[in-house]
């Protein structure tokens, strides 16, 4: 088995853990399922824009900082998401980012969203990147959130994937 | 010495202004200075408030974004004098403080991150928001409650 770790990644601080991009109107879906969910009972440090975005500068100098700052990038996908500008700038950011640091973007899909509402960036990320689509139920919810959770925790010292696999070569 | 000037449209002084003056200096421990309050009538009045504002309280003004604003001529006088002081937004000098929707920026704001008031004061960040931006946001390691995960080779 082969491990790969890309140093400079590893050993760097960051101040968020995931910084989301959404558009504002799905503000009430983050405050209630996604904040509540991974910084109240996970205790992930997210970076949510109207309360982590500093006042007074620039949304775009805001913007850079905190993709700098944040170890993963996620999107939420909503067919507000498509239309709005910010969130297609954001999304354009996040895909070079991303694979400058040679990882992965986290797709979410709020709710399904027609070909026609969807622009190519979006279709593209889409069909690169594993995509978590939020669903109905209780059972399946609990599922959707022990995946993104994963995800999100991917190569930090939550993460006993690697770990486990190790063990699992020794003691065969 | 004042904390920040409040810029604020005359119609909205009443309804708005004066009780958000009051609210900042009892729980939040900071100074505004209020056009009709603290700035002593007479002629000159916009040098008076140009002064005032750069002198006093130290560049920061906190525009209160509303459907009068943009009616207002002092608060047009100084969105244009308060720009000349911070015109690259890199000391947030110059701060947005929305409190109606589909308020449209004066150019001399746009791509500026606001504090929308409304949503702030629904989820408890008014406070916070507020004294960081007014205080320039460095203590921000400072007020971590949680650790962030770090890699496993730190």
């Amino acid at each position: 088995m082969q491990f790969f770790f890309s140093q400079s990644l590893q050993e760097r601080f960051f101040e968020y853990d995931i910084f989301p991009s959404y558009d504002s109107s799905d503000q009430d879906w983050v405050t209630q399922y996604l904040m509540s969910e991974l910084e109240d009972r996970q205790e992930l440090r997210l970076c949510i824009h109207p309360r982590d975005f500093v006042p007074g500068l620039f949304v775009v100098d805001n913007i850079q900082a905190a993709v700098e700052r944040s170890r993963k990038l996620m999107v939420l996908f909503t067919k507000n998401f498509a239309k709005s500008q910010w969130c297609m700038y954001e999304l354009r950011l996040f895909i070079m980012e991303v694979q400058e640091r040679g990882e992965e973007l986290i797709v979410v899909f709020l709710e399904d969203i027609p070909a026609e509402d969807t622009t190519s960036e979006m279709e593209a990320a889409s069909a690169v990147y594993p995509c978590y689509k939020w669903p109905d139920g209780a059972r399946a919810r609990k599922k959707f959130w022990k995946a993104l959770y994963k995800a999100a925790i991917k190569g930090t010292d939550r993460d006993r994937s690697v770990l486990d696999k190790v063990l699992k070569k020794l003691f065969k | 010495m004042y904390d920040f000037y409040l810029a604020v449209a005359e119609s909205d002084l009443e309804a708005f202004g004066i009780p958000f003056a009051e609210m900042v200096e009892r729980r939040m421990n900071m100074k505004p200075c209020v056009t009709l309050r603290d700035i002593v009538p007479g002629t000159a009045k916009y040098e008076t408030m140009a002064e005032t504002l750069e002198t006093r309280c130290n560049g920061k003004v906190v525009f209160v974004l509303s459907k009068n604003f943009n009616n207002s001529e002092e608060c047009q006088f100084l969105v244009q004098f308060a720009k000349t002081l911070d015109p690259y937004a890199k000391q947030q000098k110059l701060i947005p403080l929305v409190i109606d929707k589909n308020v449209k920026l004066p150019r001399v704001l746009e791509g500026l991150v606001c504090i929308n008031y409304n949503a702030a004061l629904r989820e408890n960040w008014l406070g916070r928001r507020l004294w960081e931006a007014v205080h320039g946001g460095t203590d921000r390691h400072a007020r971590h409650r949680r650790r962030t995960l770090s890699s496993p080779y730190s």
